[in-house]
């Protein structure tokens, strides 16, 4: 089983913002929304003198994702299939998953009722409801462009960095330069209240990566507001289970 | 207003043929083609074409560009795979290259100001009726205060043609921001030292010292020569920065020097003095290839490391520290030209320093040295050259000045009529409102003139005060640059390349290419017989011709035209050069500089101290703007809203500020800046200096998105150095305080 | 009177509209385009806006010349601002920009009903050429495709639009053809009035 992951080389990384920028093009992500970010930090004081850095995030496809067991849409069957050994497997799952063969979350942005539960459950801040998809808006996030790579094609905003500070491969591949990464100390942005296995790392300077987690590092695991999914379950289109009069039930 | 009857009842009772005026613009189609929409955005990669030939023109580096096109509308642009300097890789401004061809801004059609100057009404009009009044009322001002009452202020590749010509008419007041307020101070240095001009062709990725002397790559972002500057520190290059700021290549140094402003120069001698006396020098570069050695050493001898030290307020064992690490690993030293370089009007002696410096060291045409890339050899299709009247040349007081005039000679000339007057002033690309310091002298110079004509592609603040406006088709829809190089990495097999701007899309609304619309001008100005091609395809025909190429032939190979090449090295052991100076040499003492009462070694010109309780105010880039072309940019504003200011911490904590404040600034003029930003607290800047990124807050409103957006540095800048040899605009020579609440704040430890 | 002639009519209506909007020149004004205006508006009972047409200038020149410079400033370039920029994804939410995906679907809706664009015509969603096409549906008897082109391609924008010219018109004439417009392409209500 493959789990994709990112490498953030911030040695390399200029805070050019073309990652950030190419994304928006790739995926017609509104002008005042991102799938992926870029911040500068410092120059700040650390331990280790003075730094500054960045802070390009993303979706970290996190080995234990909050925004997926938040979903309310129905779960369905679905079938994932491993494109290299042909195996199969069934699992049920709501309209945002963690794909059992290569590790990623992905959405489907068809049967996805647009509440914002998912966005509001990520610690990381790397979901968000595009009011453009569908009626009235869907979720949307980094997919680290499975589209593209399945046609052999890398990442939008691995394509466009001229540093080539953006590494995508398979971290369970121990020969790949993603998994070599991990070995030379690339590290996860996580926290002691939030240890969810992102799959997203960075790799830098001992001052830039303490300067980077003491910035950016999520402080505590957020909630997902009860409220708005039980509203999504009211009002999607065809429910299986709860029906409208519920609604009455609830707040009649 | 009163409803009366419903539209149904309308319809069913009312005869209207006689309002009814057919007009056809949709024509039956053979299909339809249409597929239901998934809600998914489906990716620039299917239901696209692949379109070769663009070349980006966010900034001046011109990357190679393919489109992803859907359906006629550009949707994605991408570095072309094929380029031999960014390959698949472009910048933020590149990526967003498409909301400036989609920019709802955008200037579409010719105008007309029926209103004033700086409070416009437009009136779209023709373009025969723009060309004609333009060319009428050039025709009445040149007739009576002859050719070089004309000013133009170019930029930009569409800038060439109308350049060529205004300077064929018999105008030598033609200024180049590229020129006078940014790179012709180095060029003019290092004509004068190596008898070429560098561009930033520094060997950074096979340096084993990269030296940066103010240069915030980073910051500054051109694709390829980012991917040398990278390249060069994996390597293991040492990094060494001189900047008063923690700059985003500071960040990157191992020696970050934060110098005192102005000082660099004093930093240069000292340096070089030191490789002086401790014989770490190319001896053998020296002895082979420069001339004025001794007259040099001569010029240095002052420069002690405690006089350095104190003068540019560093460690002395740090200044020593840099010289050591740069002797040490001579020739292979990639001492960084720099770009932007009029600071403070005493430019042209630090550039002439960092010239020398990179020839003591033998940094030349070996790895990680000055080197003088080879492209293939292009052709020319211009206008003669212009006659001059005599005594019209105002740039005469400034020997080593730049091609054109110094911008401010111009706007004086304006403003006085002295020696004569300047009664039309043409921008064409070029934004001097914020090109230029003093705005108000600028304003004054605008409103004076008898006649203002600005052709862009969006609205910009000089665009508010002209008579005729004239839009261009933007980069990705026009033919016009034609490029030659090299492959990125010199030590990487050789290869040459030619690459041509093609359009990627079809035209929108009425924009022009430059070629088209000076030859209309010059027809209607009685050129008409001297028109060197009839369109912009002919012109980028002749010039690709010598190189067996054409628009055609480049379409075949996907944009870009490639062969071998040859490698910018010397052969191994090579120290003899001859250079295109007088001399023939490296000219470490300039006769020519000399005889004109100019230091002919590099001498430290001091820049006015910083009043007590305010701070020099510098200014840098962004790297996802390109100055003020790119602030309406939604997709760029987005990654960086505003410029906040960069200030001290300590003295920040002294005039009780703190990070995330909002503020203005004043200057010791008492200019106000006319909007605000947010303020960035920071060890990582000098206490006696402020700095934020240039280009932002434009002041003209029909910029919907970029409009106020953070502080123009520019409108703080009412101080300004004139550098004596070149006449080139020093621009960190103002001070300001920081405005808090009303308050003015003292900027002090 | 026929359905077929009803939509006939509205198509006329719908075309003439759009002229109204094209930049304004002599000819234009010389075929009697004024007039027809106020014809329509008289048999609409639209008194008002009767009355404010004539107020307009009557010299020729003088009226084209105000004409030019008011449908500069509301729909092309203008300072302090462009007024209403006459495209459809400009005045979405999120938008501000040309040619987005929106102008792609009804430029396939064009296609959808057999029309593409012809050669140097402005961009899909360019308000005289959603005009014509639901001109163009009108003839060909397509109610129900006009009243799905006005659902998904032009009333989400247009009440954005028509806002910022009730707000930023200084003259009455474009003013009253996009109120107009207004009026022919809002929903119907169900009482019949």
């Amino acid at each position: 089983m493959k789990q994709y992951g990112m490498i953030i080389d911030l040695e390399k990384c200029i805070g050019c913002h073309a990652c950030a920028v190419a994304c928006k093009a790739e995926w017609e992500v509104p002008a005042d929304q991102g799938r992926n970010w870029v911040q500068r930090l410092g120059p700040e004081t650390t331990a280790d003198g003075l730094a500054s850095t960045y802070y390009p995030g993303l979706c970290n496809h996190c080995d234990q994702p909050a925004c997926v067991p938040v979903c309310p849409a129905d779960p369905v069957k679905m079938e994932f299939k491993d494109p290299k050994s042909g195996a199969v497997k069934v699992m049920e799952v709501a309209a945002t998953w963690k794909d059992p063969f290569d590790g990623t979350v992905q959405i489907d942005k068809n049967r996805c009722l647009g509440c914002g539960a998912c966005a509001e459950a990520c610690p990381y801040g790397a979901r968000y409801v595009n009011p453009n998809l569908g009626e009235e808006g869907k979720a949307d996030k980094c997919s680290f462009c499975v589209e593209r790579t399945a046609l052999g094609l890398a990442p939008a905003c691995v394509q466009t960095c001229l540093a080539g500070a953006r590494i995508f491969g398979d971290l369970n591949d121990p020969d790949s330069e993603v998994a070599r990464y991990v070995k030379r100390g690339a590290i996860r942005l996580e926290s002691d209240a939030v240890k969810i296995g992102p799959n997203v790392r960075y790799y830098g300077k001992k001052r830039d990566l303490a300067l980077l987690v003491a910035s950016c590092a999520p402080k505590s695991m957020p909630q997902a507001s009860l409220r708005r999914i039980w509203l999504a379950r009211m009002f999607k289109p065809v429910v299986k289970g709860v029906k409208k009069e519920t609604l009455f039930d609830l707040f009649g | 207003m009163g409803i009366k009857i419903s539209r149904r009842k309308f319809l069913q009772t009312a005869s209207l043929a006689a309002a009814a005026l057919p007009l056809s613009r949709l024509a039956r189609a053979a299909e339809p083609g249409l597929v239901k929409k998934p809600v998914a955005a489906p990716g620039s990669f299917t239901g696209t074409e692949t379109r070769y030939g663009g070349m980006c023109e966010m900034c001046f580096w011109r990357c190679q560009l393919t489109g992803k096109v859907r359906d006629g509308r550009l949707v994605k642009l991408e570095g072309n795979p094929k380029s031999l300097e960014n390959g698949s890789s472009i910048c933020a401004r590149g990526n967003a290259g498409i909301q400036l061809l989609y920019d709802p801004d955008r200037l579409k059609y010719p105008l007309k100001n029926v209103g004033e100057r700086g409070a416009p009404k437009w009136k779209r009009i023709s373009w025969a009726e723009a060309l004609d009044e333009a060319a009428e009322r050039l025709k009445v001002i040149q007739k009576k205060h002859g050719p070089h009452s004309v000013a133009l202020f170019p930029h930009g590749a569409s800038a060439f043609y109308p350049l060529q010509y205004f300077e064929f008419t018999g105008t030598p007041n033609i200024s180049e921001a590229s020129f006078y307020q940014c790179r012709g101070v180095r060029d003019m240095a290092y004509m004068s030292t190596f008898g070429f001009a560098p561009n930033e062709d520094v060997d950074m990725a096979n340096a084993k010292v990269i030296f940066l002397v103010g240069t915030h790559l980073g910051e500054n972002v051109h694709v390829s020569h980012l991917k040398q500057y990278l390249k060069g520190l994996e390597n293991g290059a040492k990094l060494v920065v001189l900047d008063p700021r923690f700059s985003a290549a500071a960040s990157k140094a191992d020696i970050w020097v934060p110098i005192k402003p102005g000082t660099d120069t004093a930093f240069l001698q000292a340096v070089m003095k030191r490789l002086l006396d401790t014989g770490k020098y190319d001896q053998e570069f020296v002895a082979k290839s420069c001339t004025g050695f001794d007259q040099f050493k001569e010029a240095m001898a002052h420069a002690t490391p405690e006089w350095a030290a104190k003068t540019c307020d560093v460690p002395k064992a740090q200044l020593l520290q840099v010289a050591d690490l740069l002797g040490a690993n001579l020739p292979n030293v990639a001492v960084h030209p720099g770009r932007h370089t009029t600071w403070y009007g005493n430019d042209f002696q630090r550039s002439r320093a960092q010239a020398c410096l990179t020839a003591l060291l033998g940094a030349y045409a070996v790895p990680g040295g000055l080197i003088r890339p080879k492209g293939v050899k292009l052709g020319a299709a211009s206008w003669g050259h212009g006659v001059f009247a005599q005594d019209c040349d105002l740039s005469k007081f400034w020997p080593f000045h730049p091609p054109g005039t110094p911008t401010d000679a111009i706007r004086e000339t304006t403003l006085t009529a002295k020696p004569y007057p300047i009664k039309a002033w043409i921008a064409w690309g070029q934004n001097p409102i914020q090109t230029i310091p003093d705005q108000a002298r600028t304003i004054a110079a605008l409103k004076k003139v008898d006649f203002v004509m600005v052709t862009d592609i969006m609205p910009m603040d000089i665009t508010m005060y002209a008579d005729i406006l004239l839009p261009e088709k933007t980069y990705l829809e026009r033919y016009d640059y034609v490029k030659t190089g090299m492959q990125w990495d010199p030590a990487a097999k050789p290869q040459q390349f030619v690459a041509a701007r093609m359009p990627l899309v079809e035209p929108l609304f009425e924009g022009r290419d430059s070629v088209w619309i000076v030859n209309e001008l010059a027809k209607r100005l009685g050129h008409g017989d001297k028109i060197p091609v009839a369109s912009i395809e002919e012109h980028v025909d002749k010039r690709l011709a010598p190189a067996g190429l054409s628009i055609a032939k480049l379409k075949a190979l996907e944009g870009i035209f490639t062969q071998d090449g040859v490698s910018p090295y010397a052969p191994a052991g090579k120290r003899e050069f001859e250079f295109d100076t007088e001399s023939g040499k490296v000219e470490l003492f300039s006769e020519q500089i000399d005889s004109n009462d100019f230091a002919g070694s590099p001498a430290y010109v001091p820049t006015a101290e910083v009043p007590a309780g305010y701070a020099r105010l510098v200014y840098g880039r962004s790297p996802v703007h390109s100055f003020s072309r790119t602030q309406n940019n939604i997709w760029l504003h987005h990654e960086m809203p505003e410029n906040p200011l960069w200030i001290n911490d300590r003295v920040a904590a002294k005039a009780g500020l703190k990070d995330g404040d909002r503020i203005t600034m004043v200057n010791q003029d008492g200019v106000k800046s006319r909007n605000s930003t947010v303020l960035k607290v920071t060890p990582g800047i000098r206490p006696d200096t402020v700095y934020l990124a240039h280009g932002y807050g434009s002041m003209n409103p029909e910029l919907t998105v970029g409009k106020d957006q953070g502080i123009d540095d520019q409108s703080l800048i009412t101080l300004f150095g004139i550098d004596r040899e070149t006449g080139a605009t020093g621009m960190r020579t103002s001070f300001v305080k920081v405005v808090k609440d009303g308050r003015t704040l003292e900027m002090m430890v | 009177m026929s359905e077929a002639v009803a939509n006939q009519l509205l198509a006329d209506v719908y075309r003439f509209l759009g002229r109204s909007l094209a930049y304004p020149d002599p000819a234009w004004l010389a075929a009697g385009h004024l007039v027809a205006l106020a014809e329509l508006l008289a048999e609409l009972g639209w008194d008002e806006a009767s009355r404010e047409l004539q107020s307009l200038p009557a010299a020729p020149a003088v009226l084209l010349e105000a004409l030019c410079i008011e449908h500069t400033r509301l729909f092309i370039n203008a300072f302090p601002a462009t007024v209403a920029p006459p495209y459809g994804s400009v005045h979405l939410p999120g938008g501000g920009m040309l040619n987005t995906a929106f102008t792609a679907k009804t430029r396939a809706f064009y296609r959808r009903y057999g029309f593409e664009l012809a050669n140097g015509a402005d961009l899909a969603d360019y308000l005289p050429l959603e005009l014509e096409f639901l001109a163009r549906l009108g003839e060909g008897g397509e109610e129900a495709a006009r009243e799905e082109f006005l659902a998904e391609c032009f009333r989400p924008w247009f009440g954005g639009f028509l806002a910022r010219v009730r707000a930023g018109a200084e003259l009455p004439f474009y003013r009253i053809v996009v109120e107009l417009i207004d009026f022919f392409t809002k929903e119907e209500e169900e009482d019949g009035y």
